[in-house]
């Protein structure tokens, strides 16, 4: 059943010496729900955008995104970012943090958000720290209160926008396991924004190799790999034959991007 | 060649030697005339002096005046500054149009404004207080303003892309987040309404720490002069301590 549908998105930012960026370029994109997709594409190339546009908090110039049909103008509970520089509120305790997004809502009592707290907390494995303050946690656990944040509202889509890329690589395995197993049990949509092919790869159920910018689908990758997945997948000839095939795409838009920053140096 | 570990202890410890040592250099100097008695008192003396001013019952009204006027002005600038710096903070065009003002306040010797005060207000508390506002106002308005600016955008995108209402917004990230800046502020406002009360006290009052120096000052009894800065002193003291105290309670999740 088609969960989210990007129609033709186009991004363009104003410039400050006047003119105008383009960010993303005719972007077409059908995800199913329950369907794990991932984003990659090189740095720069507008895939952050794209997931503030369906998340609603920056408007495409031309193109709709529609959530179940409905077209898509602004932040919904509906759909939960999660982001890569963690956000958490650094006065408020992991509860507090975990609590906020039910907190903006209104629609539960105090109460109840503390039921729900305690739940997203067991689930994401940060019992016994419910008190701590985000100076107090490492990295890893930090985004386990981020992750856990956007599931306590109970969204039906998850935006994940490079949610890993400030963990240090143990971690980030780690974390890309835990993501695996919180998946497993509601399956939610997702949309994962990364620029590690490995993990785009490992979590996917679709891959979407992005363009340098302004960025378009430059192909979509199916993933046939079998669920729940360990990271001994990583080793399958299966996994080896497309995060090979992913590199050679995106070599050819690294490339390109790298050539043309010389030639303006 | 070793480096010598302190304690915290020793800070307060070789700190209060320093003190005790200065005095008993005044008191001996006092006592051994090295320098005028008259002039410099001595240690001895001004402690009778802080006795005979507590005794009398004066001391307690002149710390009473100064510490009305104070808390009235700190209060009244903490009620028009939080607010006036929230609004710069928020929104560039009134931050344009209220620079000026807040330049104008942190550049010109306000001192100056004293005649026009005592005139509009006359002699007494009201003079005071206003002067006192007027030097404290400006650093709480601009902390504000700063701490408002300095909020992590990605915390608002955070709470937007929760649908969070304005209000919302506000309480639960903008004033938080401004928060130990708001306080800091509130500590130099104090020190500069202290500055303010006692100068107006020294120039024309009758009541208040500052009117018990110049009284004393103007009939060269520089003991009770010297008791009048010592209670001044730990006035100022003891009001940054209890900011401190308030200050590390509420950014406990500060690292």
């Amino acid at each position: 059943m088609l969960h989210i549908e990007l129609k033709q998105i186009r991004v363009t930012f104003p410039q400050p010496e006047g003119g105008e960026l383009l960010a993303v370029d005719r972007f077409d994109l059908q995800v199913q729900r329950g369907e794990f997709v991932t984003i990659v594409g090189p740095s720069g190339c507008g895939k952050s955008t794209l997931l503030s546009v369906v998340d609603g908090l920056v408007r495409s110039s031309s193109g709709q995104v529609h959530v179940e049909g409905m077209l898509v103008t602004g932040p919904g509970p509906d759909r939960a970012l999660v982001f890569q520089e963690f956000a958490l509120l650094p006065w408020r305790t992991v509860e507090g943090n975990i609590g906020l997004g039910l907190e903006l809502q209104h629609k539960l009592s105090s109460r109840r958000i503390k039921e729900l707290v305690l739940h997203y907390i067991n689930m994401v494995g940060l019992q016994g720290f419910e008190r701590h303050y985000p100076y107090q946690l490492s990295g890893g656990m930090r985004q386990r209160v981020g992750i856990a944040r956007a599931l306590a509202v109970n969204p039906e889509i998850l935006l994940m926008d490079e949610p890993f890329a400030a963990l240090d690589a143990q971690t980030r395995e780690i974390m890309s396991v835990e993501l695996l197993r919180i998946w497993e049990q509601d399956k939610k949509t997702v949309l994962f924004i990364t620029h590690s092919i490995d993990e785009s790869v490992y979590l996917a159920d679709r891959v979407v190799v992005m363009s340098s910018r302004p960025g378009r689908v430059k192909e979509i990758i199916q993933v046939g790999l079998p669920r729940p997945r360990g990271l001994a997948i990583k080793d399958a000839p299966e996994f080896v034959r497309l995060r090979r095939h992913i590199w050679d795409l995106l070599e050819e838009e690294v490339r390109r991007q790298v050539d043309g920053k010389e030639d303006r140096a | 060649m070793s480096t010598l570990r302190y304690r915290r202890y020793d800070t307060v410890y070789l700190g209060a030697i320093g003190i005790i040592g200065a005095l008993l250099v005044w008191e001996l100097a006092a006592r051994l005339r090295l320098a005028d008695p008259v002039l410099i008192s001595s240690p001895m003396l001004v402690a009778g002096a802080l006795r005979g001013w507590a005794v009398s019952g004066a001391l307690w009204r002149d710390l009473g005046t100064t510490l009305y006027e104070l808390v009235i002005a700190i209060g009244a600038s903490a009620l028009v500054g939080i607010p006036l710096g929230v609004i710069m903070g928020w929104n560039r065009p009134a931050e344009y149009a209220l620079d000026p003002f807040i330049w104008l306040l942190y550049s010109t010797p306000l001192v100056s404004f004293w005649p026009l005060f005592i005139i509009w207000l006359g002699i007494g508390a009201n003079a005071i207080i206003a002067l006192a506002f007027l030097f404290s106002i400006v650093q709480i308005v601009i902390n504000t303003m700063v701490g408002v600016k300095g909020i992590d955008p990605v915390l608002v995108r955070c709470a937007r892309s929760f649908n969070a209402r304005a209000v919302d917004l506000f309480f639960k990230v903008t004033l938080p987040g401004a928060l130990p800046m708001i306080v800091a502020g509130l500590r130099l406002a104090l020190g500069r309404a202290l500055i303010g009360v006692i100068v107006g006290e020294l120039f024309s009052s009758n009541a208040g720490l500052g009117f018990h120096i110049s009284f004393y000052g103007t009939r060269l009894q520089f003991a009770d002069v010297f008791a009048g800065l010592f209670v001044i002193v730990i006035v100022g003291v003891g009001m940054s301590q209890a900011i401190r105290l308030l200050e590390s309670r509420l950014v406990r999740w500060k690292s």
